[in-house]
């Protein structure tokens, strides 16, 4: 006996539906669900399908939008608001929206839970409460709580009972395996829903199971980011790659070689021209450097004369020179006081000749030595200027030379620069292919280059973040595989022994552990008379129905415990089955109640073979119909129809009495 | 006081030929006869900058350069020039000193001016050289209206340039003789005076 898991899945066995407008002719609907089949028989549009979906409503508080792909409970719990609010927006009048309501009873596991939900109310309960099943002792009443609180007590006893560690597994569970809806969402070829669902199904840990989701979405992330820096560096190569082809050189093009050599030479002749600008700048510049030092000691020394030469006219003497006592002398007659004796003007000669000042007798100083050495030193600095003037003008003449040389230095460079642009423009294509690196092109290929780096080293980095997820997943892969393998002794057999029932022929199920980096997973293979059918359009559309609802049936048989029986929710797909088909369905789903599940479905009863190949197999105490005509109004159409139902509903009789007289 | 040395020199060397010619001489004809010496610098192209002293003409329609005036009332006390009634002389002291300062190579551009504005001594009265200068082009527009201004402006200079212009085409600007031009340039301000 191999390690089977124990879940226990919800048995419904009552569903009561209040205040639903699309149901006109019934404000309560109560339907009461025993073992075997319960099928709801109605015409198209009558709401056989808002029957099921209610059902799901209620039990998990969400509605899947058919419009969208779900593969994870984490993907459909997100959907929880708002998809159920338009579905039912349709199918209950806008007077009835608080009134409406849903309840179920359920039994999982040794509880009985009865619950009521308002039809717009996906996270809260209007009612709650538990009971034992053996002995109806309740368990719980959820008087006093809040609709939320309630919500929330109901998820965790919910999950507590159904040996399934959180709420949003079963709900997973509830969808992807429990129900076969008019979305079609086939599990067999949903490759991550599968593997959700076979993890949860065989026994696996349910926390790994949750880890393997989060790391298949963060390797796939990573991949991704991966592969969009491995794009750009490619990008970004062939940028390089262009920017690369201007330095091919054309060796053999003759035209090239004279414009390569026709630059060179305008481009030495320019860096010629230019020395000699720089050289005559330079000289000039000693030039007018030399002519600012000699002007500036030309002006210190005029300065000094100038000082000198006052000190020699200041100094005192030739006091018989002043003006005064020269006309005292000259006029014999003191120029002061008017004395004309002649004692007076002696007295003045003898004065100046003892060197005493005649008007107030003071000694005066000999005047030749320093006279003598003030005219030399005047003659000593009329040198120095008259040097440094020849000196100054010689500066002024080189200055004026220079000048000149510049201007015309400046000229002949401005010719041979504008000779050498014009050249340029007029060969820059070549002359590009030629230098390959003017400008900034060398600087704008080690930038493309260190961009191409940079993004590489990027791409390795979020491959290798993938590669250590990958080796973590895969990790938890195999010991999901070595689950898997302990189990498939009594899990795959059953479901060939399902599928058979239908198909018909042969045909068995590989199951493949994906290692590949870029897509690790499961891969079921169904092998169909030795052939293996990798994709879906590889079966025919009713093929592929039948055969998911018999992985299933598989499925939910091998993890449910033996006090776990559950039921499946199927709304049969109808018009794609040829008869023979149809006819080996029932086989199929009476094969599956067998086993102590039960069956709830919808059927469009003018075409099914299925229903009476299971009102012969199940008999009346197995199966049960209820039609929904009493339910809602009939369309004209419908009405005038009438006939041919209750012709179907006579041929189903009879299928019945079949059983009944088998049995 | 500032002794401006060149006008000191200028002073000397005026009165030098002054006393070859003349004798003596008034204080605004020494003043004179520098301007028309800083005139033939500018003849010979030479920046008026480089004279060393300013000149403005007056209300008595001379022109008149207080650094000549201060380096001739110098020379005076120091007994280089003799003054008596208002009329100027160099003595024997000055002559002196003058022959020192002429072997100094710093005055000999201008010794050269000078020696050209006075020799026109020879051949024109000084009175007539005083009534030519007033109709000189930078002096004649103030003196037309009474009023001082500073001469060798740069429209004054200007002006100055275009005459010697028309000068220098009959004379060979680069003769070192300068008697000929201060003498043709007096003799031109004359006829202007004469019209």
């Amino acid at each position: 006996m191999s390690d089977r898991p124990q879940l226990h899945y919800p048995r419904i066995m009552s569903v009561t539906l209040e205040n639903f407008s699309l149901y006109s002719l019934r404000r309560k609907i109560e339907v009461i669900f025993t073992d075997g089949v319960f099928c709801l028989i109605g015409a198209n549009g009558l709401g056989k399908s808002t029957f099921l979906a209610s059902v799901n409503f209620a039990l998990t508080g969400i509605l899947a939008d058919p419009r969208k792909t779900y593969s994870t409970p984490a993907e459909l719990n997100r959907n929880r608001p708002d998809f159920a609010d338009e579905f039912f927006r349709g199918r209950i009048k806008e007077s009835d929206r608080d009134k409406a309501q849903i309840s179920l009873i359920v039994q999982i596991s040794d509880k009985e839970f009865h619950i009521t939900r308002g039809v717009f109310e996906s996270k809260s309960l209007r009612n709650f409460s538990a009971y034992t099943v053996s002995d109806k002792r309740l368990e719980f009443n959820g008087g006093e709580f809040s609709p939320e609180d309630l919500h929330k007590e109901y998820e965790k006893r919910f999950a507590s009972a159904s040996g399934i560690k959180y709420f949003e597994q079963f709900v997973f569970l509830q969808y992807f395996v429990l129900t076969f809806d008019e979305s079609r969402k086939l599990l067999f070829w949903n490759d991550r829903a599968l593997k959700e669902a076979v993890s949860y199904c065989i026994g696996a840990d349910f926390e790994k199971a949750q880890k393997m989701s989060r790391l298949q979405s963060e390797m796939d992330k990573a991949g991704s980011l991966a592969r969009n820096f491995g794009f750009q560096a490619s990008n970004v190569r062939e940028r390089l790659a262009l920017l690369k082809s201007f330095e091919e050189v054309d060796e053999t093009d003759s035209g090239t070689e004279s414009i390569e050599a026709q630059h060179e030479e305008l481009e030495r002749a320019y860096q010629e021209r230019l020395s000699v600008v720089e050289q005559k700048k330079k000289e000039l510049a000693d030039a007018e450097l030399a002519w600012i030092e000699y002007s500036s000691k030309f002006s210190t020394l005029q300065a000094d004369y100038a000082s000198e030469f006052e000190r020699r006219t200041k100094r005192v003497a030739h006091v018989e020179y002043h003006p005064t006592v020269a006309a005292s002398l000259s006029q014999h007659k003191c120029s002061i006081c008017g004395s004309e004796s002649s004692e007076a003007i002696e007295n003045i000669h003898q004065k100046l000749e003892a060197s005493v000042c005649p008007l107030c007798e003071s000694a005066i100083a000999g005047n030749d030595a320093s006279e003598d050495k003030t005219l030399a030193n005047l003659r000593s600095l009329d040198e120095s200027l008259a040097t440094t003037r020849q000196k100054l003008d010689q500066a002024l003449k080189t200055r004026a030379r220079l000048q000149k040389e510049l201007l015309a230095a400046d000229d002949s460079l401005e010719m041979v620069a504008r000779g050498l642009r014009e050249f340029e423009t007029k060969n820059e294509r070549q002359l590009l292919k030629i230098t390959g690196v003017r400008s900034g092109l060398e600087n704008l290929a080690l930038n493309l280059q260190a961009e191409i780096d940079e993004i590489t080293r990027q791409k390795d980095e979020k491959y290798a973040e993938r590669d250590r997820k990958k080796d973590e997943y895969l990790k938890l892969q195999k010991e999901l595989h070595q689950t898997y393998l302990h189990v498939q002794e009594e899990f795959v057999p059953r479901f060939r022994q399902l599928a058979y029932l239908f198909i018909g022929v042969d045909l068995d199920i590989r199951v493949e552990f994906r290692t590949s980096v870029s897509n690790p997973g499961i891969n079921f293979t169904l092998i169909v008379k030795g052939n293996e059918r990798y994709n879906d359009f590889q079966l025919s559309e009713s093929q592929r129905f039948f055969l998911d609802i018999a992985l299933r049936m598989a499925l939910v048989e091998f993890s449910s415990a033996s006090s776990g029986k559950g039921t499946l929710l199927i709304d049969t797909p109808e018009g794609s089955l040829d008869i023979a088909y149809e006819s080996r369905v029932g086989q199929m789903f009476s094969a599956f109640v067998g086993t102590g599940h039960r069956i709830i479905m919808t059927a469009n009863i003018n075409s099914s073979q299925i229903l009476k190949r299971l009102a012969r197999e199940l008999g009346r105490t197995q199966m049960h119909l209820h039609t929904m005509t009493e339910w809602t109004e009939l369309s004209e159409v419908q009405l005038a129809e009438q006939s041919l139902f209750q012709e179907a509903l006579s041929e189903l009789d009879k299928a019945f009495s079949l059983s009944d007289a088998a049995q | 006081m500032t002794y401006n040395h060149l006008a000191y020199f200028d002073g000397l060397q005026i009165g030098q030929h002054v006393i070859n010619s003349v004798g003596s001489v008034a204080s605004a004809e020494i003043h004179m006869l520098a301007y028309l010496s800083c005139l033939l610098s500018l003849y010979r192209q030479q920046p008026v900058s480089l004279w060393g002293y300013q000149f403005a003409v007056t209300r008595e329609n001379y022109p008149f350069a207080s650094d000549l005036q201060a380096g001739i009332d110098t020379l005076c006390s120091s007994g280089y020039l003799a003054t008596a009634e208002g009329y100027y002389s160099i003595t024997g002291r000055g002559q002196a000193e003058l022959e020192a300062l002429q072997s100094l190579n710093v005055y000999q551009e201008r010794r050269a001016f000078i020696d050209g504005a006075c020799s026109c001594l020879i051949t024109l009265p000084i009175s007539a050289i005083r009534r030519a200068l007033e109709n000189d082009p930078d002096i004649q527009p103030a003196t037309a209206i009474s009023q001082s201004r500073l001469l060798f402006s740069e429209s004054g200079v200007q002006t100055l340039y275009d005459h010697f212009s028309a000068l220098s085409d009959a004379i060979d600007v680069h003769t070192d003789d300068l008697t000929i031009p201060a003498v043709v340039w007096v003799a031109f301000l004359a006829q202007l005076s004469e019209k």
